[in-house]
């Protein structure tokens, strides 16, 4: 990839300098960033938390925190220098030539006006225009958003409306008034996988229809892989890393973009451990000397520690590595090729094993206060006549969306909530009704592992007591007590040191080692994951995905896995579960449901998740349109029917039931995808 | 994630961090001022005796109203005494008073909001309707009633007051008993076998009680200001017992004679400010977004 | 939202009834003797008048039936009589109560007038210097003994440099405007009387600015933390993006989101302001509810009390 000259392009930024702190000790968050973005081309940045990837962006388009300021660089929009200039300038620009999206639709919107005012604002500010001409503007582009029955809408408040349909209004106020560049930052971070996939593709038409140039930001390297042209790879403040998509994601050329490629869990076989970077990411206080990847790297070299390499050419990207520009990166192995086949896999398929849990008809409605004042209480289905069973060692996943059930399945599995319906039989017990001190009994037998590890650790309590709690509560004695204590820490990679400190001192990964070894320091039969590595990095997150794999099959453990994730089941899980809705809507092998889904919804998960090198083609119309129905009103007959796009007349009146053909492969559907549909089929293995 | 995620462990988001990083950004001008009003004060009143070398309730008619002087550094008041002894001692009724009113205050509400609030349910419907009758009460009109009823004395009046200073502390307590039991790890509590009281006790009230405290330090000050008026209406401590409210009263027929009004007032004033400033930068401070910058 | 009004005056019933059951039990439990309190001394001597008294005001009979007799009169508005001023209760509180409602919606009306922006200003400039001065001068506000200030500027003001008119709430030689809402300076400005309406206002003017010290200090400072709050919100920044200069974010977004909090606190300042008036009107002589209220508990006057309590509750 060649430089353009400077006249050509859009956005052109050079060596960008920002920082944060006192005046007098200012820490530089974004240490020289340059990238090139032409008219109508789609740029990605790749960053995980702390890479500066959103500072950079707040810099270019002058919305940087107060605190926070450009230091050094220029940026050239249009040829037209920003930095420096002065703010009435910056306001000219901005939502004029320069719109923003950004991550959380719902903050990101004021919360006592009108949406269709807040979608008109950028046309009274820069043309001003009449409020009615405006409107009608508004209502024609949120049609064109796909925002259904627009005149309504516009009328309506923000938290009327769900996540999607909040970020299409977004995105149609940051283009409202054509802009040559969109901003998005983190748009679809916080979405389901379904509606992720559909603003995608909207920003990939509007990239085409009307010629705007994107600069995406995501910590997901997928994300970027959908729809961008070109990406730039950022760490620690600086790009090391950028190229056309295509070579970038074939070939990288620098560890650190090697390492996020092969940390992605993949379209291909799950016997495959994932490459995990060890260590985490530096902070901006204590960035190490030369190359700041070097003290994670595997290729280090004595020149990477003194000196901190520049960005040059290297094979068909720009990569900033002594290593690589030295030719010394041997060529990038299409891991995917590389299996690594565990010992319990191999033993696997035969052995029918004790069934450990099994759980017949679940039901737990919660109610909602009616709206009107005398109306009947409704409920929210959470789960609604779930049924599945676990055999010892067994790993279960449980997939799906927000709203779909899957938390509450987890709690009433663990028994921390009651149930309203159905049985829960385990280690031949049944517990479905058990309280106080029997329910303690069996609870030492099955532990938990929860998503946030900033709220799932007691902050006023050190580590070694909050892993010694379950030992405490269950009448252990103190000397087994910081044996197990200290053994547990030394199986999930801390050091006994750790044990002294308070949560606020640990980072996300950390502290989420800690949970992992609260929930296996009693030995448990059964482990109940719910999103246990969705708030980490991705690079922590294999790390924790790779740990779990160890321990389950160390100590045997029964493990339910509950994600959103669909990669990541696929990963750790030799059974999956899709649930939609307060349903399981198919279930079976992962492999086999994967490779064959036959509900329209499984098909539609997997074609969403965003993935490298897939075929885009045959994904698309896979794709979902809508949004996941209401909880508290679900449809008549089969729930998903109002996303289905194979939708009869049968499937409105009655619920279908789980089903299969003979094997443990089933689902829930009248009409399911034929086994030979090879819609999905991807184009790698 | 976010940017202010940041992957290595800083300042976090627990109290225990933030109350580090008040440490660390001391010099708090704000906060060292307030301090050193209040132990100032507490330190005039506690060693009053060794200080002033006049008895507060001794009467000199003859030196009656005499303005502020090398001797009187207060001055004295109509039935010549020293104004300067009668601050102090009077601060021995009520400093003490209002922290009990608001050590009681603050112990029926934490209780009863926490119950409240763990319980849910019926319990805290009770629990609320009762604390909104007592907050419906017009603070003064209730206290006055109270006092009116028991007699007025200083005893009757912390208990006048503390009748009607507990409901919120119920409200803030229960609040964020609420908000705590919802915490993923006091749900591990519970999935590790913890039982219920316990969880309570041990678990969520030590989380909760932090914020609580700061709540009831800035509180004293108000308690202050409420004693001093119960007092200025005359039912508080009763006379030749010197007590800031009660003295401005008797120092209003003689208005003119400024100090005999005006230096009881003066305590009242700065102790009610010192708190609230303590409050104000211990506020500050646990706030993320200090200096207009996320942590 | 109808729902929500509807659901909070039903709540509102039984905390009434609480409220008339606690007011109740307070005031009979008192040990001094209404009937005692409230005649001659001569008069307390002989039993047989005493006798009569009881009677007449009903305090012979058993206490429940006094408090159901006292519930059921009140549905019928009727508030008992004042054992003190002999008159229906319901009488006195409408004579005094226009007054205090005058004084305590003029210091709302001004201490909003100057707290609002003052807020936003200081929320605005933070850390620096004007905060600094608004944030101290509205701590001190908090902070200050009213009953003091009170009495040291009507010294000063009135005694000393005859600024500030008499006490009370206008000159005695002149008469009170046609009643129409009792509040004396729309009476009169309703009526024409200029001169009067002035009067009036300079009689309200120095009571009103010692409560005020009090109502401006808390609404600047709740102005500022919800205006704080508001500040670091990431829809303002949204705002910014579309091209909006700071002035457009502060005076279209986050002023008006920043107000909503407190103008929920300003129902409950005026309720606080009707009790807090109590040491106002006692040391100005204004004839409003507080000085009612006062001499009715240093006269045991319970159906007084009870009425002011049920009529100053702050729901």
């Amino acid at each position: 990839m060649t430089l353009r000259p400077v006249d050509d392009s859009l956005l052109d930024v050079r060596d960008l300098q920002v920082a944060v702190g006192p005046e007098r000790q200012p820490r530089l968050v974004v240490r020289g960033v340059s990238l090139l973005i032409q008219a109508g081309e789609i740029f990605g940045l790749l960053g995980e938390s702390g890479s500066g990837k959103s500072m950079t962006v707040q810099a270019i388009n002058g919305l940087l925190p107060p605190g926070a300021r450009v230091v050094g660089g220029s940026v050239k929009f249009n040829g037209e220098e920003l930095i420096g200039a002065s703010s009435k300038r910056l306001s000219q620009l901005r939502g004029d030539r320069i719109g923003m999206v950004f991550q959380d639709s719902l903050t990101s919107l004021n919360p006592i006006m009108r949406i269709g005012p807040q979608v008109a604002e950028p046309l009274l500010l820069h043309h001003k225009a009449s409020p009615r001409r405006a409107q009608a503007l508004v209502i024609e582009r949120l049609r064109d958003m796909g925002l259904p029955d627009t005149q309504a809408a516009v009328r309506r408040y923000a938290h009327e409306f769900s996540g999607g349909m909040r970020q299409r209004a977004a995105i149609a106020t940051a283009l409202i008034s054509t802009p040559q560049l969109l901003i998005a930052d983190e748009p679809t971070t916080a979405l389901d996988v379904t509606v992720q996939a559909q603003i995608l593709e909207i920003c990939r038409r509007l990239n085409q229809e009307l010629g705007v140039a994107i600069l995406l930001i995501s910590h997901d390297l997928g994300v970027l892989s959908e729809i961008c042209t070109t990406i730039g790879v950022m760490y620690a403040g600086r790009i090391v890393e950028t190229g056309r998509a295509q070579s970038l994601l074939q070939n990288p050329n620098h560890p650190y973009t090697r390492a996020l490629v092969e940390s992605m869990p993949q379209a291909g076989s799950r016997e495959r451990r994932l490459r995990a970077i060890g260590g985490e990411p530096p902070s901006p206080e204590a960035l190490p000397d030369g190359c700041k990847f070097h003290p994670r790297c595997a290729f280090v070299a004595a020149k990477c520690i003194g000196e901190e390499p520049l960005l040059a050419p290297v094979g068909q990207t720009r990569s900033a590595c002594w290593v690589a520009q030295a030719g010394g990166l041997p060529p990038f192995v299409a891991t995917r090729a590389v299996r690594e086949i565990s010992q319990a896999q191999q033993a696997e398929p035969a052995q029918a094993r004790d069934v450990l849990l099994s759980a017949t008809g679940l039901r737990r409605y919660f109610s909602v206060p009616s709206e009107t004042l005398f109306g009947r209480h409704r409920y929210v289905r959470a789960v609604d006549g779930v049924s599945l069973e676990l055999a010892r060692g067994d790993t279960l996943g449980i997939v799906g969306e927000s709203g779909c059930g899957k938390s509450t399945l987890a709690r009433c599995l663990l028994r921390l909530i009651d149930l309203d319906a159905g049985t829960i039989a385990f280690m031949g017990r049944d517990i479905t009704g058990l309280a106080g001190d029997e329910l303690r009994r069996i609870r030492c037998h099955m532990q938990p592992i929860f998503q946030d590890p900033y709220a799932s650790l007691n902050p006023r309590r050190r580590i070694a007591d909050i892993v010694a709690e379950p030992l405490e509560v269950n009448g252990f004695d103190g000397n087994e007590i910081s044996d197990r204590v200290y053994e547990a820490l030394g199986l999930v990679g801390l050091s006994r040191s750790v044990g002294e400190r308070f949560p606020h001192q640990l980072s996300g990964g950390q502290r989420q080692r800690v949970g992992i070894a609260r929930a296996i320091v009693l030995r448990p039969a059964l482990i109940v994951a719910d999103e246990p590595v969705s708030s980490l990095d991705l690079s922590i997150q294999a790390q924790i995905i790779n740990l779990m794999r160890e321990l389950q099959e160390r100590f045997d453990l029964a493990l339910v896995f509950i994600s959103h994730d669909l990669r990541l089941v696929r990963q750790l899980c030799s059974r999956i579960a899709v649930m939609f809705l307060g349903k399981v809507v198919e279930s079976g092998p992962t492999e086999e449901v994967c490779a064959r889904p036959r509900h329209p919804y499984t098909r539609a998960l997997l074609a969403s998740v965003p993935e490298l090198g897939s075929d885009r083609e045959h994904r698309t119309r896979a794709l979902l349109a809508g949004d996941p129905p209401s909880p508290i009103s679900p449809p008549s007959g089969c729930r998903f029917r109002t996303r289905c796009e194979f939708v009869r007349d049968r499937c409105i009146e009655v619920v279908p039931e789980l089903a299969g053909s003979g094997t443990d492969h089933l689902w829930a559907c009248h009409f399911p995808l034929l086994a030979d549909d090879a819609t999905i089929a991807k184009a790698v293995v | 994630m976010t940017e202010s995620v940041a992957a290595a462990p800083v300042a976090g988001r627990s109290p225990l961090s933030r109350l580090a990083a008040v440490a660390r950004r001391l010099p708090n001008a704000e906060l060292l001022v307030g301090l050193a009003i209040i132990v100032t004060w507490t330190i005039l009143i506690a060693a009053a005796p060794v200080i002033t070398k006049f008895n507060p309730l001794a009467q000199q008619i003859a030196l009656r109203l005499q303005p502020p002087s090398a001797v009187h550094w207060f001055g004295t008041d109509q039935l010549g005494r020293d104004v300067f002894a009668r601050v102090l001692y009077g601060g021995r009724e009520s400093l003490p008073g209002a922290i009990c009113v608001v050590a009681l205050g603050f112990l029926v509400g934490v209780s009863l909001g926490a119950v409240a609030g763990y319980c849910r349910g019926i319990v805290d419907d009770v629990v609320m309707r009762l604390t909104d009758m007592v907050l419906a009460f017009p603070l003064i009109v209730l206290a006055m009633a109270v006092a009116a009823v028991l007699g007025a004395s200083l005893m009757h009046g912390i208990i006048a007051l503390a009748a009607v200073w507990w409901p919120p502390y119920v409200r803030v307590c229960r609040a964020l008993v609420l908000d705590l039991s919802n915490k993923e790890y006091v749900v591990a509590s519970r999935a590790a076998g913890r039982g219920s009281a316990s969880i309570l006790l041990r678990v969520i009230l030590p989380n909760a009680v932090p914020a609580l405290l700061v709540m009831a330090a800035i509180d004293i000050g108000r308690a202050i200001l409420s004693f001093s008026i119960l007092g200025f209406l005359g039912l508080g401590a009763q006379p030749p017992q010197p007590e800031w409210g009660a003295m401005v009263s008797t120092g209003a027929a003689v208005m003119d004679d400024w100090w005999v009004a005006t230096f009881p007032a003066i305590p009242i004033l700065t102790l009610a400010f010192a708190f609230n400033l303590i409050g104000d930068s211990i506020r500050d401070a646990l706030d993320p977004w200090v200096g207009g910058r996320r942590q | 939202m109808i729902r929500y009004i509807v659901r909070r005056l039903l709540l509102l019933i039984p905390v009434l009834l609480g409220m008339t059951l606690i007011a109740f039990a307070v005031t009979k439990a008192v040990p001094t003797d209404p009937i005692i309190a409230s005649i001659s001394q001569e008069a307390s001597n002989h039993p047989e008048i005493v006798a009569a008294y009881r009677k007449e005001w009903g305090l012979d009979k058993p206490l429940s039936i006094q408090y159901l007799t006292y519930v059921k009169n009140l549905l019928h508005g009727d508030m008992g009589v004042s054992i003190y001023t002999h008159r229906p209760v319901v009488d006195d509180l409408l004579d005094y109560l226009p007054a205090t409602v005058e004084l305590a919606t003029v210091t709302i009306f001004f201490s909003v007038l100057l707290s609002f922006p003052l807020g936003i200003l200081a929320a605005m400039r933070r850390g620096g210097i004007t905060d600094f001065v608004v944030r101290m001068l509205t701590l001190a506000g908090v902070a200050m003994p009213i009953f003091w200030l009170a009495l040291a500027l009507l010294d000063i003001f009135y005694l000393h440099l005859g600024w500030a008119p008499a006490p009370g709430r206008l000159d005695y030689a002149l008469s009170p405007p046609p009643p129409v809402t009792r509040l004396y300076i729309i009476d009169s400005l309703i009526a024409g009387e200029w001169s009067v309406a002035w009067d009036a206002l300079c009689h309200l003017a120095l009571p009103a600015f010692v409560l005020a010290t009090w109502s401006v200090g808390l609404l600047t400072r709740m102005m500022r933390a919800s205006m704080l709050s508001v500040l670091p919100q990431d829809f303002l920044r949204s705002v910014r993006s579309k091209g909006a200069s700071d002035f457009y974010v502060i005076r279209k977004h986050a002023a008006p989101n920043a107000m909503i909090p407190v103008v929920t606190v300003i129902g409950l300042a005026y309720g606080d302001l009707l009790s807090g008036a109590l040491l106002v009107e006692t040391i100005f002589g204004w004839p409003g509810i507080g000085r009612y209220a006062y001499n009715a508990a240093v006269h045991v006057d319970f159906p007084a009390i009870i009425g002011v309590a049920l009529t100053s509750t702050r729901s």
